[in-house]
């Protein structure tokens, strides 16, 4: 039933700086629903090991998803009612995985001289160790009956339908209320989080992104496109990574030039059956872009 | 529900028309509108009468609150009823409005809210912090007082949540909301409320009483002075919990509080808890052995419960505890020091402080510049628990030299190691000398 695809490519600005790829990615697919998660680890000074932290979070997620989805009929029972509860223990539970990763990580890794360097002694007692894997995250489950998602931090999450709508389901901007700074590694992280559950609308597919991706185009519209067309070619998995891969790759020249990861969750036969909806849907986007020329759409 | 928001007007159960000016806010069974009635602005409530069971037990309490009266200025009462609709039974019930000084509790414990931006439109995030730990321990106070006040009249809380009070972060003072579900003992009025909220024997369906809204209170003082939850940690959070009835467990039949000495299984856990982490070291040991009893023997032995008097004993005691040092940081004595000690010294700025033994208690008040004698420190028998009878001030005069000065109209005697004393009135003072002996009336002190 469903399908899934993750990569995560490294930005151009990072080669040129000589530092690894801060993203992580990945998904699993089981048979009554399939988990998509990415992880944008900070990168900067004082989140040295962002990298790791991204990678942990990636797995706290699935394994998170994994524990609430084990009994899939009981959770499907009770979603329509409780989602908000629900999505905001499965948040918790996702947290307090990672702490528990990272501070394992941590023990069994000291901080060694060269991650001190940069810093005077009295900078370095003031970070908190948790910032030393800080991380965003984005999540999103589909199935059969519903979709939800969860976000802290930056990154995106798109849905496809089965019609061809394909909409960012969670704004770009509400990642950050308030401008504050959302990471897994804040104090109360918990209530930093974004969610959405549907259960209304057939989805076709689900993609998460970091926000390299969504900062290499030049305004929603074509951001969404993008999405339509990559959801056409998913009835072909082996040509879609190949082509996806390439072109995200391209995408870390553009843009922020950041690292970019995308995974991706589908129905497999939603998206072989719909396909002429979806190449509809993309002819009629491409009229619609040439339009949006003359009437430009705005900047992202 | 929202049908009055159409209809603009409300006619009250005395004939009066009662105008709606917008809603307030919306809980899981009822709205409370802005309303205005000839004069006077007010609050509605307004039932959702497809969500309640049992309306007529509710209209029923509602109208014996109002004819028993209001317990005290704090409590925003049922003040009269709207005309119940003949068709559906729906009605409301008009009090106070709350005034904009006063925040909500979960904003306070969030440490935070969120404000329109008036230029941008945008939400954005504006601090809700107490002035000071005499504000904090104040709200506390008032908290526990009010419990006081409602269960001498043999009623318990019966819908408490984080909605039920609003609080003053300025002053400590608070309004009691949600009082239409203050009800007499043994009175069933079915309030959904969360687990978080209710003794364990109400979760597992015994109805409320004195006992019961002792042990509410503790949680009620945990999340204020704690920010966070007494029974949430480690071993609530990895559960898969999918409905209220599976968090229930947690809190009743499998409850285990976060600093359970003798079970470590559901600690408070990083990024998660990090406000109970941080709050759960500031507080002295008498303060958190309370929690402790509370939250371990307390669970399934209601009698062994800590009574009302006994947590305004502990917070009167704190609050006389508290050292306002000149560099800035509040903190409590106890914290740092034995009972024995006479000199208290600042954590921050290692500044020594002097202090005042009263002669009917073990622990000492430290002398600091803002310092406050409120009436029941000074007379055991008052119930007068907010008024202040003394404050320590500086010296307008001479800089660094304190004095303590008499709010009180009764008369003080202040003894000099000489043998020789002088009578302080109210508005005057006396200064901090060593050696000195003051009899407060009821009350003997020393410095």
């Amino acid at each position: 039933m469903f399908s899934g695809f993750s990569r995560s490519v490294i930005g151009a600005s990072h080669i040129k700086k000589n530092i690894v790829c801060q993203d992580s990615s990945g998904y699993e697919v089981h048979e009554k629903y399939a988990v998509a998660v990415v992880a944008d680890g900070h990168g900067s000074k004082k989140h040295f090991r962002s990298n790791i932290g991204s990678a942990l979070a990636v797995e706290s997620a699935i394994e998170t998803v994994r524990n609430f989805f084990a009994d899939y009929e009981r959770i499907l029972r009770e979603l329509p009612e409780n989602h908000e509860l629900i999505l905001k223990n499965i948040e918790k539970q996702v947290i307090a995985r990672w702490h528990r990763k990272i501070t394992e990580h941590f023990s069994e890794n000291p901080v060694t001289d060269d991650e001190k360097k940069p810093f005077t002694e009295e900078e370095f007692s003031k970070i908190p160790v948790a910032s030393y894997y800080g991380t965003t995250l984005v999540t999103a489950v589909i199935s059969e009956d519903f979709s939800l998602g969860f976000q802290i931090g930056d990154g995106t999450l798109v849905a496809v339908f089965g019609d061809g709508e394909t909409v960012m389901i969670m704004d770009y901007e509400e990642s950050n209320p308030a401008n504050i700074t959302a990471s897994v590694c804040n104090k109360n992280a918990q209530l930093l989080f974004n969610h959405f559950y549907k259960n209304k609308k057939k989805i076709l597919a689900m993609f998460v992104s970091t926000d390299g991706l969504y900062t290499s185009f030049g305004s929603d519209c074509d951001f969404l496109d993008y999405h339509t067309i990559i959801a056409g070619q998913l009835y072909d998995i082996q040509a879609f990574e190949s082509s996806v891969v390439k072109n995200i790759t391209r995408r870390t020249h553009f843009g922020t030039e950041d690292d970019i990861s995308l995974s991706c969750v589908y129905n497999k036969e939603l998206a072989s059956e719909n396909i002429e909806i979806i190449r509809q849907k993309i002819e009629e986007n491409k009229i619609n872009a040439s339009a949006r020329k003359v009437r430009k759409c705005p900047d992202l | 529900m929202a049908e009055y928001l159409t209809r603009k007007r409300i006619e009250t159960e005395f004939g009066g028309i009662a105008q709606i000016n917008g809603v307030i806010g919306k809980g899981r069974q009822s709205i409370v509108y802005r309303v205005e009635t000839n004069t006077q602005k007010k609050a509605l409530k307004w039932y959702d009468t497809d969500k309640i069971k049992n309306i007529e037990q509710i209209h029923e309490n509602i109208r014996r609150n109002i004819v028993d009266g209001k317990p005290d200025r704090r409590f925003l009462w049922p003040e009269y009823t709207t005309i119940t609709d003949n068709s559906t039974g729906a009605f409301g019930y008009f009090m106070e409005l709350r005034t904009d000084d006063f925040e909500y509790f979960a904003d306070v414990v969030r440490g935070y809210k969120f404000v329109i931006n008036s230029e941008t439109g945008n939400p954005i995030k504006k601090k809700v912090r107490f002035s000071s730990l005499y504000a904090m321990i104040t709200t506390v106070i008032n908290i526990i007082d009010s419990f006081r006040q409602i269960n001498a009249l043999g009623k318990s809380f019966q819908g408490l949540s984080e909605g039920s009070f609003f609080i003053n972060t300025d002053t400590g003072e608070i309004l009691v909301s949600d009082c239409d579900t203050i009800a007499p003992y043994g009175t069933d009025l079915d309030i959904k409320i969360r687990s978080e909220y209710k003794a364990p024997e109400v979760i597992m369906g015994k109805l409320p009483d004195e006992k019961s809204d002792m042990y509410s209170l503790a949680l009620i003082l945990f999340r204020l002075l704690f920010r966070g939850d007494a029974f949430e940690g480690e071993k609530t959070v990895m559960d898969v919990c999918l409905n209220e009835k599976e968090i229930a467990k947690h809190y009743s039949t499998d409850a285990v509080f976060i600093y359970d000495p003798d079970n470590n299984s559901n600690r408070a856990l990083n990024g998660i808890h990090d406000n109970v982490i941080k709050f759960w070291n500031e507080y002295p040991e008498y303060i958190k052995e309370a929690f402790t009893y509370s939250f371990t023997v307390g669970i399934n032995n209601p009698e062994k419960r800590i009574r009302f008097e006994e947590w305004l004993n502990l917070f009167v005691r704190l609050r006389t505890e508290i050292l306002c040092c000149m560099c800035g940081k509040s903190s409590f004595i106890s914290m740092n020091a034995s009972p024995e000690d006479e000199v208290f010294v600042c954590p921050v700025c290692n500044l020594k402080y002097a202090s005042m033994k009263f002669t009917d208690r073990l622990y000492r008040m430290p002398l600091c510049i803002g310092g406050k004698i409120f009436a029941c420190d000074l007379d055991p028998s008052t119930d007068d628990l907010l008024t202040v009878d003394g404050e320590i001030v500086e010296n307008k005069i001479r800089k660094g030299l304190m004095g303590i000065k008499n709010h009180s109209r009764k008369k003080w005697s202040v003894f000099l190691p000489d043998g020789m004393y002088h009578d302080v009135e109210y508005s005057k003072g006396f200064p901090v000398w060593q050696g000195l002996k003051i009899d407060f009336g009821k009350i003997k002190a020393e410095l």
